[in-house]
């Protein structure tokens, strides 16, 4: 768990609370929106989660 | 349980010291898993190569297109940089990440194999279980996994 939190901080610059409460997120609600913006910079998020070995995908609000 | 000791020398820099039992773990893991992820079929690459746009299957394509390559290349670099231990090392900050990755998509491939869908879904399993020994390996990567993390601490 807590290199799904530390993930999140490195790759997003988010600090460990909330990089802990997104990681809480995952865990018990199964998923959890951890990067917004255009598509290209969302595929470019998924890209360096998927070279983490986490499950990510894309969503159009 | 993990042995593997870390050292921070210096901002960015660490000391990497691993016993010959891991090495030759990480090595053999490294190896199996290089060879899985390189076969279309197997399902470990569903896992490692996730889909992106699970509702929609022609913006998936164009998204495979472009990424799918440098996806592959990330996981082979990790791996190879598992595969290829010393006893001592002195690492950048980087490659001790890219370590950490390569010993995470070994410890998903146990998962997968061990069909773990859950942390939770660990438990002490008896040794006479046909997968104990896996079970035991699984559970290995992640403290060693912890133990990095540990030592990257932001």
């Amino acid at each position: 768990m807590s290199y799904v939190s530390f993930t999140f901080q490195k790759l997003f610059g988010y600090t460990k609370e909330k990089a802990n409460a997104l990681m809480l997120d995952v865990h018990n609600k199964g998923r959890a929106a951890v990067s917004k913006g255009t598509r290209e910079k969302a595929e470019l998020d998924v890209l360096r989660l998927h070279q983490h070995g986490l499950w990510a995908t894309l969503q159009q609000d | 349980m993990a042995e593997m000791i870390i050292t921070q020398l210096e901002e960015n820099k660490f000391r990497v010291e691993t016993t010959p039992w891991q090495r030759q773990l990480f090595s053999s893991l490294a190896y199996e898993l290089r060879e899985s992820i390189t076969k279309k079929n197997d399902p470990l690459v569903q896992r490692l190569f996730p889909i992106a746009y699970p509702d929609d299957m022609t913006a998936n394509r164009e998204f495979n297109s472009l990424v799918q390559k440098e996806l592959l290349q990330s996981h082979l670099s990790a791996l190879e940089i598992l595969e290829n231990r010393s006893e001592v090392e002195e690492f950048h900050e980087t490659d001790l990440i890219h370590l950490m990755q390569g010993i995470n998509i070994v410890r998903i491939g146990l998962g997968t194999r061990l069909d773990i869908r859950h942390e939770d879904d660990f438990y002490d399993i008896a040794e006479s279980h046909p997968d104990h020994d896996l079970w035991v390996i699984y559970q290995i990567l992640g403290e060693v996994l912890a133990l990095i993390v540990e030592a990257l601490k932001i």
